[in-house]
């Protein structure tokens, strides 16, 4: 017989990764938190679309992933919600040894990245998703998956040997 | 120029992503050797994917109570549909064995019914009725009319089932048996007469509705539902003992 362990339903165990990526998604730690409720909430609904012995972060992850496109849909215009995070300012710094500076910069390079360049390179680097998973979760081929990874690789690459530094600071 | 040492611009992506077979990641590293500015170009990407696990595992999201009651909800739930799922063949199987029970009942064999066909936990229900019936004949001993569903829970782990309020606990015991303890619970009904309530774990899991037997001199209902069996003995008619089964089953549910 099957085991019955409470691992194989671990939801509270996907927290963290949910909520890592909704940070990345929304770039706001309360719509973070929002995000990872109405996901758990969409997946209470529709949880007869659990496949039995499926990938129960990659399922509640690409939820997460749908209901956020559909927000930015909702709204007037995703450049809105691009230039309000522009004027958002606080940053929580990480407390470690690393240099928090650095981290922040990185963090805040990251957060400028557009969206679809944004989710490939969390789910991918981030979370260690496959390139097939990320795919399923994103809904796009894991072709594209990698283009937009590559790109996105460029971008920070750019970001990091100059001049996009400055703009950074600006803003902060 | 053979064809590992052609390398992809999506395969140097692959492998800063560690995604390639062990082959193409040595002819990658091959190739990044003899290519030093790529290779800053990879040692880079390394870096700042090592520092965004950081930055994003430091982050903090303003977490919600909420959002921990949720994901518990959604795990239980997820849980209980694939117990449903797992349950349904064998509940099916059930079915089937009850209608040809049911068929082979029409043609006139009942004789067929044999006592000794009932499960462990049916034969136990009637001995711990038999002693019970004993302990009340005994001026020596002691009844225990203390009936606490969710202290019982606690001490064994057996959920069971708030009587209704007309029902009177004459004695209350713990048994042990093959999968842990067992409880009886003598009660006086004025629907039913005196019954005796059992309720153990079998140990094999499975879904089923009461059905009543007549066993030794008594008549018993059983059923069970996942990892929990119940049995009712009494004196009674089976229409009864029946009808206080069902009763049970449903405050069970």
């Amino acid at each position: 017989m099957a085991s019955w362990g409470r691992g194989q339903f671990d939801v509270l165990g996907q927290l963290p990764a949910l909520r890592r990526y909704a940070l990345s998604l929304t770039r706001n730690p309360s719509e973070a938190e929002d995000l990872v409720q109405e996901a758990l909430l969409r997946a209470l609904e529709r949880r007869a679309t659990y496949r039995a012995g499926g990938n129960l972060r990659g399922w509640l992850l690409a939820l997460m992933h749908n209901l956020f496109v559909d927000r930015l849909r909702s709204r007037s215009s995703a450049a809105d919600h691009e230039s309000e995070f522009g004027s958002r300012v606080a940053l929580t710094l990480p407390a470690n040894q690393y240099d928090t500076l650095r981290l922040s910069q990185v963090r805040r390079a990251f957060d400028l990245l557009p969206v679809e360049q944004r989710e490939a390179l969390h789910l991918v680097t981030i979370e260690g998703l496959s390139y097939d998973e990320a795919s399923e979760v994103l809904g796009v081929p894991a072709g594209t998956v990698m283009s937009r990874i590559s790109r996105g690789r460029e971008a920070l690459r750019r970001w990091e040997s100059g001049p996009t530094l400055s703009l950074v600071k600006e803003n902060e | 120029m053979s064809k590992g040492n052609v390398i992809d611009a999506l395969e140097l992506v692959a492998y800063a992503d560690d995604q390639l077979e062990p082959e193409r990641r040595i002819a990658v590293e091959h190739w990044l050797s003899q290519h030093p500015s790529e290779a800053a170009g990879i040692m880079a990407d390394l870096r700042l994917r090592g520092e965004l696990r950081m930055a994003l595992v430091a982050d903090e999201v303003s977490v919600l109570d909420e959002t921990e009651l949720l994901a518990a909800r959604l795990g239980g739930k997820l849980q209980r549909q694939q117990l449903f799922r797992n349950a349904r063949p064998v509940f099916a199987a059930c079915v089937l064995v009850l209608l040809g029970w049911l068929a082979h009942d029409q043609v006139g064999h009942t004789s067929a019914w044999a006592s000794s066909a009932v499960p462990d936990y049916v034969s136990a229900a009637v001995d711990a009725h038999h002693t019970t019936e004993l302990r009340a004949s005994m001026t020596s001993q002691v009844q225990a009319t203390e009936y606490d569903p969710d202290e019982l829970m606690a001490g064994t782990g057996l959920k069971l089932p708030q009587l209704p309020s007309s029902w009177t606990v004459s004695d209350v015991q713990v048994y042990p048996s093959r999968h842990g303890p067992s409880v009886e619970i003598a009660v006086h009904t004025t629907e039913f007469g005196l019954i005796s309530i059992f309720a153990a774990r079998p140990g094999p899991f499975l879904v089923m509705p009461p059905r009543t037997r007549d066993v030794e001199d008594t008549t018993t209902a059983y059923w069970q539902v996942g990892d929990m069996a119940y049995a009712i003995v009494a004196t009674g008619h089976q229409d009864n003992v029946g009808a206080a089964a069902t009763r049970l089953f449903e405050l069970l549910r």
